[in-house]
């Protein structure tokens, strides 16, 4: 027996609906770039996203468990098939951060899922953002890549750690004040 | 894996986000909890049961992403969706079951769990909350405690009863009905007042009450079986209270393979040592032999004590209680729930047999009943929600003295 939340009101549904319409949104660009046939992809994510969002709105547990499936199927499709590229990396690499976006907005749960899950998302994306910058900036050698690799883990690393403890900012703050 | 396949670095940059997120949430996660004080009642009546409550967490920030979720007790049927509501920091909660019969249910605490809003990461609550007992049981157990009990005590009037009454200890004066004997009024007060005034009593109550339940699997099978003992759990705890109210004293035995008892005694302590158990009594796998519950019924019970049997009567093994409880001093009534209720509503036969198949079925019980009225008065329990016959037996002068206990 699952928990039924009564209130959806029209705030709610408007936070949701634009998450959905984001993920569509930003799967929609990724078939232009698609060395396969245009249609095909665009059918691969028209598909992959109702989906995703008929089965989240399931009264089957089960169901929705297994909802995102769908959206990750296109993704995953699409990115066997779209061309290497700044451009496309960067693309797919922002809408698998929507994707995460899309998620914590569960229509079961309480509204604004996407803002409570900032911290979690704001750190796949920075990661993401990250690996893209040392790809495209730096030269394509060994040394600076582990040199990149390296602050990428140590700027990750603290970054979660400040989100998880943000009382250590503030015991920093007192230490110095006294 | 599909980079590596097709050398290509573009699947990298849509699993990197997914790799890292679990590992993001988990470390969000840190910071949270889902420990909460639970405030929370049973607001229904009779058949409807309707648990309410609120879930108040420990760290306000959390509550919008604490997830409630409840068990239900198998003897409760869903009557609506729950509700579930956050709200101001807090979660309200709304459960509208129903109990198809009388019963006695321990409703687990819900089971509250942080989850981070994508799903990625959870956090349960540590601290553990008590369980919330539903009691459903036949409106006519008010009125027993007005049941006559045999005394087993050396100085009956030790204990005065709640129950105010034509005798006993003065309690105090009241306006006289138009109907009151004239022993019963007050003449000195009514001389000094100028208007009728009678005496009220508080009634001495010093007699004790044994239940025993028969917790020994029959022939009607598994499903049957643990229906009617449900049944008879929750009349036994009806009954207990009742009299327990009544200051009377409550003894309570479980009759499997052997028996266990919980020794005669009044209070609160005794009813919460009742209800843990009437909780504990399960279906015993194995039938003890009916002279073994007599026997050590006899060890924990004082002969004499007036006796209330919980049984079905669908076995022949059913029969045989009754005899040796008398033979050991008890006087017995036995409240036998009926199995033809019980009895799942599928017909099997054809549809002309089906009616003459109930009708037998009907005859053999009440044979049952009658051949076991030879030994004890047998109420045939077939109304779950009312038990107007055991009462009404009950309140009968001496009827165990009369039955040759």
């Amino acid at each position: 027996m699952g928990p039924e939340d009564g209130r959806v009101t029209a705030r709610a549904a408007w936070y949701r609906g634009l998450a959905s319409t984001a993920l569509l949104g930003a799967f929609l660009i990724l078939p232009a770039l698609s060395v396969a046939s245009e249609a095909l992809a665009l059918l691969l994510v028209v598909v992959g996203v109702a989906a995703g969002a008929g089965l989240r709105a399931s009264a089957d547990p089960w169901l929705r468990g297994v909802a995102p499936v769908g959206p990750l199927v296109a993704i995953g499709g699409l990115a066997v098939s779209v061309p290497p590229g700044a451009v496309s990396e960067l693309l797919l690499g922002v809408a698998v951060v929507l994707f995460l976006v899309w998620l914590a907005d569960d229509p079961r749960r309480l509204a604004r899922g996407a803002l409570r899950a900032v911290p979690t998302v704001a750190i796949a994306g920075l990661v993401t953002v990250l690996a893209w910058g040392s790809a495209v900036v730096l030269p394509p050698t060994a040394a600076p890549l582990g040199v990149a690799a390296a602050l990428l883990l140590a700027v990750v690393a603290l970054v979660s750690l400040l989100i998880a403890r943000p009382e250590l900012i503030a015991a920093e703050e007192e230490a110095a004040a006294s | 894996m599909a980079a590596l396949a097709l050398r290509d670095p573009v699947p990298l940059f849509a699993a990197l986000p997914l790799l890292a997120a679990p590992l993001a949430a988990a470390v969000a996660s840190l910071g949270h909890s889902a420990d909460h004080e639970l405030r929370w009642r049973d607001r229904g009546t009779g058949r409807e049961v309707e648990v309410t409550g609120l879930v108040h967490p420990d760290r306000e920030a959390d509550a919008d992403d604490l997830v409630v979720t409840f068990e239900r007790p198998a003897q409760l049927y869903e009557a609506a969706p729950p509700e579930v509501v956050h709200e101001d920091g807090d979660v309200s909660f709304r459960l509208r079951w129903g109990a198809s019969e009388p019963t006695v249910a321990n409703v687990a605490p819900p089971e509250v769990t942080w989850i981070d809003p994508t799903g990625l990461a959870e956090r349960r609550a540590t601290r553990t909350q008590d369980p919330l007992v539903v009691e459903r049981f036949p409106p006519e157990l008010l009125r027993l405690g007005r049941a006559r009990l045999e005394h087993t005590l050396a100085l009956p009037g030790e204990t005065p009863s709640r129950r105010i009454g034509p005798s006993g200890e003065f309690f105090g004066l009241r306006e006289a009905s138009p109907t009151e004997p004239p022993r019963r009024i007050n003449w000195r007060a009514t001389a000094r007042v100028g208007r009728l005034l009678a005496n009220e009593f508080e009634v001495d109550r010093t007699g004790d009450v044994l239940l025993i339940v028969d917790a020994r699997p029959t022939s009607l099978g598994h499903a049957i079986d643990e229906r009617l003992l449900g049944v008879s759990r929750a009349a036994a705890y009806g009954v207990a209270d009742a009299f327990l109210h009544q200051k009377a004293r409550v003894g309570y035995a479980r009759f499997g393979e052997f028996l266990e008892a919980v020794p005669l005694s009044g209070g609160r302590a005794q009813r919460l040592r009742l209800r843990e158990a009437v909780h504990r009594t399960v279906l015993s796998p194995i039938a003890g032999p009916a002279e073994r519950c007599a026997v050590s019924a006899r060890r924990f019970f004082p002969s004499g004590v007036t006796t209330l049997l919980f049984t079905s009567l669908a076995d022949e093994t059913s029969f045989d209680l009754v005899p040796h409880l008398r033979r050991r001093g008890f006087p017995v009534a036995v409240l036998s729930p009926s199995p033809l209720q019980a009895m799942p509503r599928t017909p099997r036969l054809a549809e002309d047999v089906e009616p003459l198949a109930e009708r037998l079925q009907r005859l053999e019980r009440r044979t049952r009943v009658a051949r076991a009225w030879q030994d004890a008065p047998v109420i045939d329990w077939q109304d779950y929600w009312s038990l107007e016959g055991l009462v009404s037996l009950l309140q009968r002068p001496r009827w165990g003295r009369r039955t040759g206990a």
